[in-house]
């Protein structure tokens, strides 16, 4: 089964790129080869969007004898396909079934930016989440979501030497002295604690002791109702190029990820309102 | 009375302000959107002139520093950067504009050829939160580098180049459209 789309994969791959040669009537000259193969590469983004929703011809009408399916099968990394067909296939029959499209600036997908910077004089990586905000005059623009920064302490570890001992409140909290000069301060958080990563973030760049150097790569997700996608860059002298789908997996999540976020500071707000309304109904003040 | 006086208040202030709101709210028809697409590529084919103008070795100096003054005008501002990428590691230059020309300027090859291919790709337009609309054009250029008769490095490139369209009235207050380019991405394609 694997072998036959291969097959059917590479077969199409060839007739597309012969239509477009009989279209153009042209020499298979090395110039050609490589005019045709850079035609066929997804170059940009916004080109990989519109392949995905079949809206453009990069190849003249020759495209158009091509099903949606088959489209979609030209944007996918083929050493992805060797890897997992199945889900690939699954992945092109759900899109198709469910008339999915992507669109601009619908926050169904973001991008994934790992990114170098210099922290404390060393080379460290960093992942800014960023999606597009689009307002109410159709006005869009990237903005932060969220920031991965591995070199930061992920977990406060408790020590038993390090804590405040439950009476230290009434000599007017005195340890704070000992705790808050160190790095134990840590061991003083509360156990469910972890770090905002996009606020440590924004900190460490402001008051420059983050430094950003360069963008390393971009990787773009996105959201169905049933799977979640990746699309990266390959940069390769052949007709599987540029921005195609390299990794696909089940959506098992009601939400995606990054909206819960979002959700956390409904119910947080939603909290504080309950209790505010207890507050002022038992006059408690 | 007073409650009257103080509805055609309201109304001559909100009205006003709303014709203003919506004349700045720009769609760009499909005419627009073929116009803008037509101007940008003419700049982006005039730049390219530039930049063969600027590797070529028979051209004097004074007339290649004008070509450099030429192309950094076809560039919404001096502090738009180009970056260049290459295949061999995962290092990315980066130039200001007028830094990357006189970079390429004064390569060390006896001669040099430029060639672009007839591939090009333009993005949707967008409109970012300044009110000005935005858009990338790709573009491929194919370098050869020559010491005497001998291609000593070559490479084809893929300049990915962002479009700035800013709405502009002229003092009749009819809207034009200015196109300029903006910041450009150089990656080596193998």
């Amino acid at each position: 089964m694997k072998k036959f789309i291969l097959t059917t994969l590479f077969l199409i791959v060839i007739f597309q790129y012969s239509f477009y040669a009989q279209s153009l009537q042209i020499k298979s000259s090395y110039h050609d080869y490589k005019s045709i193969y850079l035609k066929t590469k997804v170059k940009l983004l916004d080109e990989f969007i519109k392949r995905f929703n079949g809206d453009y011809s990069y190849l003249g009408d020759s495209i158009n004898k091509f099903s949606r399916q088959d489209k979609l099968r030209f944007i996918i990394d083929y050493e992805y396909w060797q890897k997992d067909s199945v889900l690939i296939e699954s992945l092109i029959e759900s899109i198709t079934r469910n008339c999915f499209y992507i669109e601009f600036d619908k926050n169904n997908w973001y991008a994934k930016v790992e990114c170098l910077f210099k922290y404390n004089k060393k080379p460290q990586i960093a992942t800014i989440n960023m999606q597009i905000e689009t307002d109410s005059l159709g006005q869009s623009r990237w903005t932060l979501i969220s920031a991965e920064l591995p070199f930061i302490n992920q977990n406060a570890i408790f020590s038993s030497d390090d804590f405040i001992n439950p009476v230290n409140n009434e000599t007017g909290f005195s340890e704070f002295h000992k705790m808050f000069s160190s790095e134990k301060i840590l061991a003083l958080t509360n156990s469910d604690f972890s770090y905002n990563h996009l606020s440590v973030f924004i900190y460490l760049l402001q008051t420059k002791q983050l430094e950003f150097q360069q963008v390393n790569n971009t990787t773009y997700i996105f959201y169905t109702s049933e799977y979640c996608f990746k699309v990266n860059n390959f940069n390769r002298e052949h007709f599987n190029s540029g921005w195609l789908i390299s990794e696909i997996e089940y959506n098992d999540l009601p939400v995606p990820i990054f909206y819960s976020i979002d959700r956390l500071k409904l119910q947080w707000e939603n909290q504080n309102r309950k209790l505010l309304e207890i507050i002022n109904s038992k006059n408690i003040f | 009375m007073y409650k009257i006086l103080l509805f055609i208040g309201f109304i001559l202030v909100i009205v006003p302000n709303c014709l203003k709101a919506q004349s700045t709210i720009k769609t760009l028809s499909n005419t627009d959107y073929e116009n803008i697409k037509t101007g940008t590529l003419e700049k982006i084919t005039e730049l390219e002139s530039y930049i063969i103008a600027m590797t070529d070795k028979a051209i004097s100096h004074s007339i290649k520093q004008q070509a450099v003054s030429n192309a950094v005008k076809l560039f919404s501002s001096e502090d738009n950067i180009v970056q260049v990428s290459n295949t061999i590691n995962t290092n990315i230059d980066t130039y200001k504009i007028r830094n990357y020309f006189n970079h390429i300027m004064v390569l060390g090859y006896s001669r040099v050829e430029i060639k672009w291919y007839d591939v090009d790709y333009y993005t949707d337009l967008h409109k970012g939160s300044d009110g000005k609309y935005y858009a990338v054009v790709t573009v491929f250029q194919k370098f050869e580098g020559y010491h005497g008769d001998n291609i000593i490095y070559s490479d084809i490139t893929q300049k990915n180049i962002e479009i700035e369209i800013d709405i502009k009235e002229d003092p009749h207050g009819e809207t034009f459209w200015k196109v300029a380019l903006g910041d450009i991405s150089v990656v080596q394609t193998r």
